[in-house]
Parts: structure tokens; C-alpha cells; sequence
């Protein structure tokens, strides 16, 4: 025997070097060179999944039940053939929403639900509990084999409290050292990469010794197994494989390797870089191969040899009873190894998880001081890791011994009741919140009474419960329901997958999800689409202030070094610094900051707290039983004049949830017109009230509004009014910022019905009734498009050298000037101090390079993009090089308009040669998912087009001479109806976009002449309609001529 | 039929091809041809499972190798 306190002295030692590892690895993050970051250290990092379990209990399961120990390595592999697919899109909506946790990632994606992400931190508590007690367990057998019992002052101490005491200081000492937002801790991934190789290197040296030292190879220990397999029919049972079990192993596993908590937490949250799972993806495998290639040889040479002790000691008790003690030693670090990474992992993802979805809604309610807050959440992550180890132990006191891997077997079969929530959250969009909890509720009640309660039941009413079934009745013997003669295990598979993926689809199909959980489940489920590129913006100062409130609301639950961190890091993402934001680029701070606290402190907490910090939540007034007088639609925009607080009190006394947002005195408000609970937001500088918001905090203000109608189903916003807004801010916000707030609220008046108080003479519309609908509200309202033309030909102008600039400017102000320049301008409204002040402020920031703009100036869209023309004409004689479509391109999308739009001129009919017409097809998709309305008449199928090409279908007419229903279609020599088609269309779109594709078939169907005459009619039609229309042709179906007749007579147009 | 490995590997299709495949041929009734048998001292059974695993961990090295644009 090895001296008393040997083994666990070595093991003391041995988690001192893991610390040393871990702050190297820390300091090394710190100073920019991780060396954690790489594919190599990533895989060795999933392979945390090689636990003591594998390292005695694999042994122990292949001595008594032969092969049955490899579907626990089946699954995995498998799942990394699904690695690609999955576990990268599982990694991709994590690192979008910063998602810290496999309950995190259930919780947000059933709408941030607080029930839900409760449930599955509680189960995971649970779930875990019987494998760390594995742990606490294996060690401890271990220890007591090399050391025998411990002692300590004189009294036998129990070896499994000894190495609980130990592995839980060093968890939650080593887990919790601080609180980081996005819960990356690169030295616990390097900690438990150096023991993955502590691991393979102790288990293939006691491999090696066990088959080629005492044995004379694989085939010699096979060959005694042969031998004693004809007189011992134990023996012979070890080659069979019970296919039932092997089946429902392999399906745990495969369950458990995406959805046990540690496992999500090194693959997922852990994960630096998406493609570092590539290599991953073999190297676990390859790892899993090679670990378990001498499973069964020191598993049977244990038989064969009759090594005294349980059989999942083998790997320990076959070299110390051989006298080799250093190898013993050296096994039994390999086993602290997986033991001590797996808690490690375990007890930091389970401990976060609570504190995030369970403990962290509880205390920010209670917790009011909020100096102390990070500091009694680091605490309490450090008591959850405690926690943690602490039921292990007592599970592991609480049970008889049973083989290890029956153990590990009851966590799996918890893991996997997580599957059909999280997969189907992943790709099925009608998941909903009530199935998820249905199927999850149900599958972890059967996982307890046909797993847990099983492998607990020892002796009293629970023995008797498993021995003979509730009340007796047989057919309700938990191990044997309904009397199916399945094994234990399979009889839990079948039976919780069953009920919990059934509850889950039915109560999701009969459920309808809140409008939050929706936009949630698309974003989802549609990670992989293409998002939008946040555009640039331009120079331009803002207060300063803003960031120090959200570094400091941030500073409440990560503490102050840690928010100035993450903080100066979004700067520095956003390529900018605390003195120089710019008006976009605090928006975008803000987005981020939900994101941020989403890592920190979990779903379920960032909703209590954006909701807090947003003051405003949906209330209903006491609804009137009568129908309300006034009748707005939802998703439309409404410029009211004079009686706007009366319909907006009209509908909220109907049952419609309102916001207010006004200039006026609230409590004014609300004693004219009556209403009690709907919030009121007053644009004011005051102090002292939430209910305050000053005028030129905008993004505070959209913050507060997109927030009220994401979580209101039917709602109604009412802004009093953007001419005082825009009046307040003139001088002191940049033009953009106004621009993208009234933007960004014509977007969000699509989720809601948005009244505007405004001046008649300040809309650019004419409004014949009391309540009139707009649109396009940069284009009508007040000096926004005047602001919008600003700022369109500063990024033109931008692009020219100082005196090239110079002389443009002079040529376009000397046009301005002499009113040559803008067509159709119109000066319908009175701000005379305004203007004022614009010129100061141009001459200030451009001395002689701005153009001359009068803020009274007010163009349509029409005007406006033939202005930016003019204006590119211009620039185009003094820079020849000049690319209007390029200068405008991220502005045009950043306004939700195609880059290509501003290129086309409304009255032109352009030709597009190309062979096949994608890119045709690709400019009228863009166009169209753009804002313009579109009309293709094509000779493909519609729903080719839209699938290939996004083109929507009901904007298709196809050339075919078969009339298929569902379908429009038009007879390709019925031209007469070719042209009807096209002029309804103009008459009705009002900015019409057409694309003719499929020239030559139609000159196939008729001839060449008629299909000329066709397009120069429509020709003309397009430009009196100031429509734009686009003709593919392709140059190898024409002979020259007429390709020179037909291009002769349109625009050409290169894309 | 020009089509290369890379492109099959590309394709996300053909990994859940693969994954069913897998779980069928590392499942009954596959597992049951192999039965007790032994081949130079080795459980066929043992040596068929280890090859099926070898192979799919060769499909990912490939994918890897072949599709790290």
C-alpha cells in the first residue's frame, strides 16, 4: 500500500498545477495571447466528456455486461457527424444572444420565459447530481485503494467528504474568481484540455502495461476469454449485445453530448471560433476511439486475472496489485483528471445557470443596494458550486453502491429530456412556450419515477413502489410500465421521449405564441439568414453622458471594472471612443447592452431589468362594452391634427394598450382625457421621474417605445409631436440621428398603430380628413428631407479631395441659388430660426465645401433622388471616377432602400444583356424586398423564381400558354393583355417596378417585330408613368441587328 | 456526375445521410451478422464497430481537410 496520505497529497499537488495553468492561461488572455484559442485546445476541451465514469466505470460495465459500455461513445461520434449542422447553429445563437447556459438557451428561446429557464436550471441542478456523485465516488474508491482509510487528528475521516471538501473549495475558488459578461473562462478550458491529456496518456499507459506487459497482446487476452467462455456461460455473455439497451444508450448519449451542462458549456459558450469545431469534429472521435481501445482488455484481464475489489477499479487495482505503484499513482491522477474536470465544468455551468435563471429574477427584486450587487452574485455563484458538490456527496451517501455507469446512465436519460425543447426551439418555429414546459414538465416527472426513483429506492415504500408497482398494480411498476419486458433503461427512454415529444407537439400546435416569443423563434430558427450590415454613419458629435449610463447600469450586476471593460470594448468594435460616439453608434451601444446583460445575468433577469430600466409596460384600461368610435389598423402611421388624444383615448379605453408620448404636463393629460393606467411619457428635461425622458435622448426614447409595443399584442402609440421633437434637437443632435430615430420609428409603426400630433403645414401630404394615413415620413414630414439631402450629399461630396469638393460645391450652390437646382421643391411651413441656426452650423463645420440648404425646403421622394442626381452629375464631370450606386450604398440600405435604386431614373426603360437573367432577377428581388412595387412577367415558373431568386410570387405573371390555377399567367401572343396587365399595374403602384424576362421565347411564339413594337409601347407607357421598367435580353438569342435595334430603343444598364 | 468529394461534403444533406447511416449500420440488425464470432482473437463484433467509427472520424478528418474555405 502506498503511505497514508500519499495519494491525496499527490492529488493536492496536483490541483495546485491546475491553478498555476488556469492563471497563465488567464494572464496570457490578458496580454492578447490566448493560448486558448485554438482547435486543438477546443477539442481537447469536449473531451470533459471523458469522466470517471469512463475512466472506472466503462471498465466496470464491460467486466459485467461485456460491450455494452460503447453506445456511450456512439452517440457522440454520431453527433459530430450532425456537427456542422446543429452544434454550429447552437454555437451561432448563442454567441448572437450571448446565452450562457443550455437553460439560458431553452429560456430565451420560448420569449426570455423566467418559468422555463427555472425548470431546466432546477432539472440540470438534478440531473447532475448522480454524476458528480459518480465522481465523489470513483475518487474516493480510488483513494482508499493506493491510501486505505483516512484519518485526520486521530478519527477515521471518510474518504468521499475529504474529496468533496477538496473538489468543492477548488470549484468554487476556481469557478467564480469574477463575473465575466460573456462567461468565457479561458483558464478552466485550459485547465480542462491539460487534463484531457493527463487522461488518454494515464489510460493508454495502463492499456499498454495491462495488454502487452502481463499479457502477450489483445488476441491472448481474447483468447483466454475464449477459453474461459466454454466453461462459464458469465464468461460467454460478455460477447453478446443486448440490442434493446445498445439502442436506447446510443440515444441518450447522442442527447447527452449537446445537452448535458457542461458539454454545452465548453462546446457552445466556451467556443472562440465556429470553425474551430471542424477539427473538433474528428479529433473528439479520434479521442473517443482511442480511450476506449483497451476498455475491454482492462476490463477482462481483471476478470481473467481475478483482481480482488470491485470491478470498476480494475483500471487502478490490476497495476497496484501487479506492485506497480507509480503507475497506480499515475492512474489515479488520470482519474482526478476526469473527475476533477468534469465538476469543475459541471458545478460552474450548473452554478451559473441558477444563478442566471432561478436566483438572479429573486434577487434583483430584492437586492436594492446596488453597490453591493456584483459582489452578491459572484457569492452566490460561488454557494451554487458548493451546492452542487454538496449533493453529490450526499446522493453518493444516500445510495448503495451500484455500478458506476448505471450512475452516469440516470443523468443522460435527464439530459435527453432537454432535447425535444432545445432541437425543436432550433428548427421548428411553431415550438411554443406552453409545449416546451408541457414536454419538459412531463419528461423529467417520468425520468424521476422510472430512472431516478429506481436507482434510489433502497429498502421502505420506494423499494416496495419499484418492487411491485404503485398500490400493487403490476402494470405501473415503474422499471416496467404497462408490463412492455423492456430493460430498465429502455423502458425510461421510451417512456419520457414518448409523453415528453408528444406533449410538446400537441400543446405547441394548440398554443399561440406572444408576439415577443415570435420574433425570438425567427431569429432562431433563421440564424444562419443574412442580417442587415449596420451602416456607417457620418461625423457628428453627441452629448456626452449616455455611455456613463449604460457603463453604469451595466456596473450594477458585473462590476465596475468589468462594465468599463465590456463598455470600451463595444467602443472599440464600434471603431469609436466615449468623446466622439456618434448618434448610430449609440444606438447600436444600446442594442448590445441587452445583449451584454443577456450573459451576464441570463434571459429571464435582462427582461426584468430592461423593463425596469424602460418604464413603460403595457396596461389595459377598464374596457368600455361598447365599440370604439374611432377604427385604426394596426402596422399603419396616422398624422391627426386636432383630435389625436381623442382617438388615442378612444382606443385605449377599448382595450387597445397605449403610450403616450408627449410634450404636455401628464398629469394634465391624463385628468382631459380620463384615462388612469396607460402610461404617460413626458419629453422634458426634468429631473426626478421615470416618467421623464429628455427630448434629446432619442435613443432612450425609441428604446422606450420599441420596448412598449414589442411586449403589447395590440397596441397604440401616440407621439405629441416630431415637430417639437425635431425643433428641440435642431443645433444640438446631428441631422442622422434625428433621421434614423423617425426612421426607425416608421419601421416600428409597422408592429403598432402610430398617431403623429402634428401641424397640417408640417406634412408635406396633403390631409383632407381629421385622421389621414402616411407614409414615407422622411419624405413628408418637415425639414427631414431637406436634413435627409444633407446628409446623402455630404457622403458624396466626402468623397472628393478639398478642391474638387470646392469647385462642385460652388457649381451646386450656384444652381441652388438661382433655383435650378431642386425640382419640385416646396416651402410649405414656417421655421424661420431654424434655418437660422442651420446656416451657423453649416459655416461652422464647413467653410465653403456645404452646400446651401434651407431646412424649409421640402422634397418628395421624386424630387429628392433627382436631386441627388444632379448633384452626382455634377461631381461626375470634375472626379470621372466617381460611383454614385457605391457612394450611397450603405445610406441607401441603412434607410431600407436598395443601393441601386438611387442609379435609376423613374421614365427609363433599361436593358439588361446577360445570358441567363440572374442578376435581372436579383435586381428586382433587391428593388422590390426594397419598397417598390413590382411586376415580373417571366417565363419561369413563379415559384422557381421564388425560391431561386426571392422574387415574391405575387408579383409574378408567367409567360406560359397553359392557364395553371394559383397562378397568374398571360398567353405569350396575347400582347393586347400583355400591355392591360402592365398599365393596371402602373395605375395602381405608386413607385412601379417592372422587369419583362423572356424575350425570346415570346419572339419564338409571335416574331421579332411585333415583340419591338411591344416594348417600345411600353416604353412610352413607362416613362408618362414615371414608372421604371427592366427588359432582359440574352445577346446569343438575337443576331446583331436586331440586338442593335432592340438595345437602340432602352437604357443600357450594367450591374 | 463532375462532382467533386468536396462538394458532396458540402453539402449539409449528405451529413444526415450519414449520421442515419451510421446509426443504422452501428445498430441491430447490422450488429447482429458479426454475432460471437472471432477473428484472430479479436470479437468481430468489436472490430466492426471500431471500423464503422474509424470511418465516420475519416468522413470528418475529409471534411475538415477538404472544406476549411
Amino acid at each position: 500500500m502506498i503511505g497514508p496520505n500519499v495519494a491525496l497529497i499527490i492529488m493536492v499537488i496536483y490541483l495546485f498545477l491546475l491553478f498555476g495553468i488556469a492563471q497563465f492561461a488567464d494572464r496570457q488572455k490578458r496580454l492578447g495571447k490566448s493560448i486558448v484559442t485554438n482547435p486543438y485546445v477546443y477539442a481537447l476541451s469536449l473531451c470533459v466528456y471523458v469522466s470517471a465514469w469512463t475512466f472506472y466505470g466503462s471498465i466496470g460495465r464491460a467486466a459485467s455486461t461485456g460491450l455494452e459500455f460503447l453506445p456511450i461513445y456512439l452517440g457522440p461520434v454520431l453527433a459530430m457527424t450532425l456537427g456542422w449542422i446543429v452544434i454550429r447553429k447552437m454555437i451561432r445563437v448563442s454567441k448572437e444572444y450571448r446565452l450562457t447556459s443550455v437553460s439560458d438557451f431553452i429560456s430565451f428561446r420560448y420569449g426570455r420565459s423566467y418559468a422555463i429557464g427555472a425548470v431546466v436550471a432546477v432539472l440540470c441542478l438534478i440531473m447532475v447530481t448522480p454524476y458528480v456523485a459518480l465522481q465523489l465516488i470513483a475518487i474516493s474508491t480510488s483513494l482508499e485503494i493506493l491510501s486505505g482509510p483516512h484519518r485526520f487528528l486521530g478519527y477515521q475521516v471518510e474518504s468521499k467528504l475529504v474529496v468533496a471538501l477538496l473538489l468543492g473549495a477548488f470549484a468554487a475558488i476556481f469557478g467564480a474568481r469574477h463575473l465575466d459578461p460573456m462567461e468565457r473562462h479561458e483558464g478552466l478550458v485550459a485547465v480542462v484540455a491539460f487534463e484531457s491529456l493527463v487522461k488518454i496518456v494515464a489510460f493508454l499507459a495502463v492499456g499498454i502495461y495491462v495488454t502487452y506487459g502481463i499479457f502477450a497482446g489483445y488476441g491472448n487476452i481474447m483468447d483466454e476469454m475464449s477459453q474461459m467462455a466454454l466453461v462459464s456461460q458469465s464468461y460467454a455473455d460478455l460477447l453478446d449485445v443486448d440490442y434493446q439497451t445498445w439502442f436506447s444508450l446510443t440515444l441518450i448519449s447522442f442527447f447527452a453530448i449537446l445537452f448535458l451542462p457542461r458539454q454545452f458549456h465548453v462546446m457552445v459558450v466556451e467556443n472562440s471560433e465556429e470553425k474551430h469545431l471542424k477539427k473538433a469534429m474528428w479529433l473528439f472521435p479520434l479521442y473517443l476511439l482511442l480511450i476506449n481501445l483497451f476498455v475491454p482488455a482492462i476490463a477482462w484481464s481483471g476478470l481473467l486475472l481475478k483482481t480482488p475489489g470491485l470491478e470498476d477499479a480494475f483500471i487502478i487495482s490490476i497495476p497496484y496489485n501487479q506492485g506497480l505503484d507509480w503507475l497506480a499513482l499515475f492512474v489515479f491522477i488520470g482519474g482526478t483528471s476526469a473527475a476533477t474536470a468534469m465538476i469543475l465544468v459541471e458545478s460552474v455551468a450548473v452554478g451559473t445557470m441558477l444563478l442566471n435563471d432561478l436566483e438572479m429574477p429573486y434577487l434583483l427584486n430584492r437586492i436594492k443596494d446596488s453597490r453591493n450587487l456584483a459582489k452578491t452574485l459572484l457569492n452566490t455563484r460561488r454557494l451554487n458550486i458548493l451546492l452542487v458538490v454538496l449533493l453529490g456527496y450526499l446522493y453518493s451517501r444516500a445510495v448503495a453502491y451500484q455500478i458506476l455507469a448505471d450512475i452516469g446512465i440516470v443523468s443522460f436519460l435527464a439530459a435527453s429530456q432537454l432535447a425535444p425543447a432545445a432541437l425543436g426551439g432550433l428548427y421548428w418555429k411553431k415550438g411554443s412556450r406552453e409545449g416546451a414546459m408541457a414536454g419538459l414538465a412531463s419528461g423529467f416527472l417520468f425520468w424521476t419515477y422510472t430512472a431516478l426513483i429506481p436507482t434510489v429506492a433502497s429498502g421502505g415504500m420506494l423499494e416496495d413502489l419499484v418492487q411491485r408497482g404503485p398500490f400493487g398494480i403490476s402494470l405501473l411498476k415503474p422499471t416496467n410500465l404497462l408490463g412492455l419486458d423492456l430493460d430498465i433503461w429502455t423502458n425510461s427512454v421510451f417512456w419520457t421521449l414518448l409523453v415528453n415529444c408528444s406533449l410538446y407537439t400537441i400543446v405547441s400546435l394548440m398554443s399561440k405564441p406572444s408576439p415577443e416569443e415570435d420574433a425570438i423563434t425567427n431569429s432562431f430558427v433563421d440564424v444562419f439568414q443574412e442580417k442587415a450590415e449596420v451602416p456607417r454613419v457620418e461625423k457628428g458629435i453627441i452629448r456626452m453622458g449616455t455611455v456613463d449610463e449604460l457603463e453604469a447600469t451595466l456596473a450594477r450586476y458585473v462590476g465596475d471594472l468589468r462594465a468599463r471593460q465590456q463598455v470600451d470594448a463595444d467602443l472599440s468594435r464600434l471603431g469609436t471612443t466615449r468623446d466622439k460616439i456618434e448618434a448610430r453608434q449609440l444606438l447600436e451601444l444600446w442594442r448590445n447592452f441587452e445583449k451584454t446583460l443577456t450573459g451576464s445575468v441570463g434571459p429571464s433577469a435582462t427582461r426584468m431589468i430592461v423593463e425596469d430600466q424602460v418604464p413603460v409596460k403595457p396596461v389595459m384600461e377598464e374596457a368600455k362594452a361598447t365599440l370604439p368610435t374611432y377604427d385604426l389598423e394596426m402596422g399603419r402611421i396616422y398624422v391627426v391634427p386636432e383630435k389625436a388624444y381623442e382617438v388615442f383615448t378612444d382606443l385605449v379605453l377599448h382595450g387597445v394598450e397605449g403610450l403616450c408620448i408627449t410634450h404636455h404636463n401628464p398629469d394634465e393629460v391624463r385628468r382631459l382625457w380620463g384615462f388612469k393606467e396607460t402610461p404617460i411619457i413626458k419629453l422634458s428635461d426634468e429631473k426626478g421621474s421615470d416618467r421623464y425622458i429628455s427630448p434629446r435622448n432619442l435613443p432612450l426614447l425609441f428604446m422606450t417605445i420599441k420596448s412598449f409595443v414589442q411586449t403589447s399584442k395590440n397596441s397604440i402609440v401616440l407621439i405629441d409631436s416630431i415637430e417639437q421633437l425635431v425643433e428641440e434637437n435642431e443645433g444640438i443632435v446631428p441631422e442622422r440621428e434625428l433621421l434614423d430615430f423617425v426612421y426607425q420609428m416608421e419601421l416600428l409603426g409597422r408592429k403598432t398603430r402610430l398617431i403623429l400630433v402634428e401641424r397640417p403645414e408640417y406634412i408635406h401630404i396633403r390631409l383632407p380628413d381629421s385622421i389621414n394615413e402616411v407614409k414615407e415620413l422622411l419624405f413628408n414630414v418637415g425639414p427631414l428631407s431637406a436634413y435627409l439631402f444633407r446628409v446623402f450629399s455630404e457622403a458624396m461630396l466626402s468623397r472628393l479631395s478639398i478642391e474638387k469638393r470646392s469647385e462642385v460645391v460652388r457649381e451646386a450652390n450656384e444652381l441652388i441659388s438661382s433655383r435650378s437646382f431642386f425640382e419640385r421643391a416646396e416651402r410649405k411651413y414656417d421655421n424661420g430660426s431654424a434655418a437660422a441656426c442651420d446656416a451657423d452650423m453649416r459655416d461652422a463645420v464647413h467653410p465653403n465645401l456645404g452646400l446651401q440648404i434651407d431646412s424649409k425646403l421640402a422634397l418628395d421622394r421624386h424630387g429628392f433622388f433627382t436631386a441627388v442626381r444632379k448633384l452626382a452629375r455634377i461631381i461626375k464631370k470634375h472626379d470621372p471616377a466617381f460611383d454614385l450606386t457605391e457612394a450611397l450604398s450603405e445610406l441607401m440600405r441603412s434607410y431600407g432602400r436598395s443601393p441601386y435604386e438611387v442609379a435609376l431614373l423613374p421614365g427609363t426603360t433599361y436593358v439588361i444583356e446577360e445570358e441567363k437573367p440572374q442578376k435581372s432577377l436579383e435586381l428586382f428581388s433587391e428593388l422590390v424586398s426594397h419598397g417598390m412595387e413590382g411586376l415580373c412577367i417571366s417565363r419561369y415558373n413563379p415559384e422557381t423564381l421564388e425560391e431561386r431568386y426571392n422574387v415574391p410570387m405575387k408579383t409574378v405573371v408567367w409567360l406560359t400558354q397553359k392557364s395553371e390555377p394559383g397562378y397568374r399567367t398571360v398567353d405569350p401572343t396575347n400582347f393586347p393583355r400583355m400591355s392591360g396587365i402592365i398599365s393596371d399595374f402602373l395605375d395602381k403602384a405608386n413607385y412601379p417596378l417592372v422587369l419583362l424576362e423572356g424575350l425570346g421565347y415570346l419572339i419564338t411564339q409571335s416574331n421579332y417585330e411585333t415583340v419591338l413594337r411591344f416594348v417600345q409601347s411600353q416604353r412610352d407607357e413607362i416613362a408618362l408613368k414615371s414608372a421604371i421598367m427592366l427588359v432582359h435580353i440574352d445577346p446569343l438569342s438575337l443576331d446583331t441587328k436586331e440586338l442593335h435595334r432592340l438595345a437602340s430603343e432602352l437604357e443600357p444598364l450594367r450591374i | 456526375m463532375a462532382l467533386s468529394l468536396k462538394d458532396l461534403l458540402g453539402q449539409d444533406e449528405f451529413w444526415v445521410f450519414l449520421f442515419l447511416l451510421g446509426w443504422t449500420l452501428l445498430n441491430w440488425p447490422m450488429l447482429a451478422m458479426a454475432g460471437r464470432s472471432i477473428f484472430r482473437g479479436m470479437p468481430v463484433v468489436l472490430l466492426y464497430v471500431a471500423f464503422i467509427w474509424l470511418m465516420v472520424t475519416v468522413m470528418l478528418y475529409l471534411f475538415d481537410r477538404r472544406c476549411s474555405g
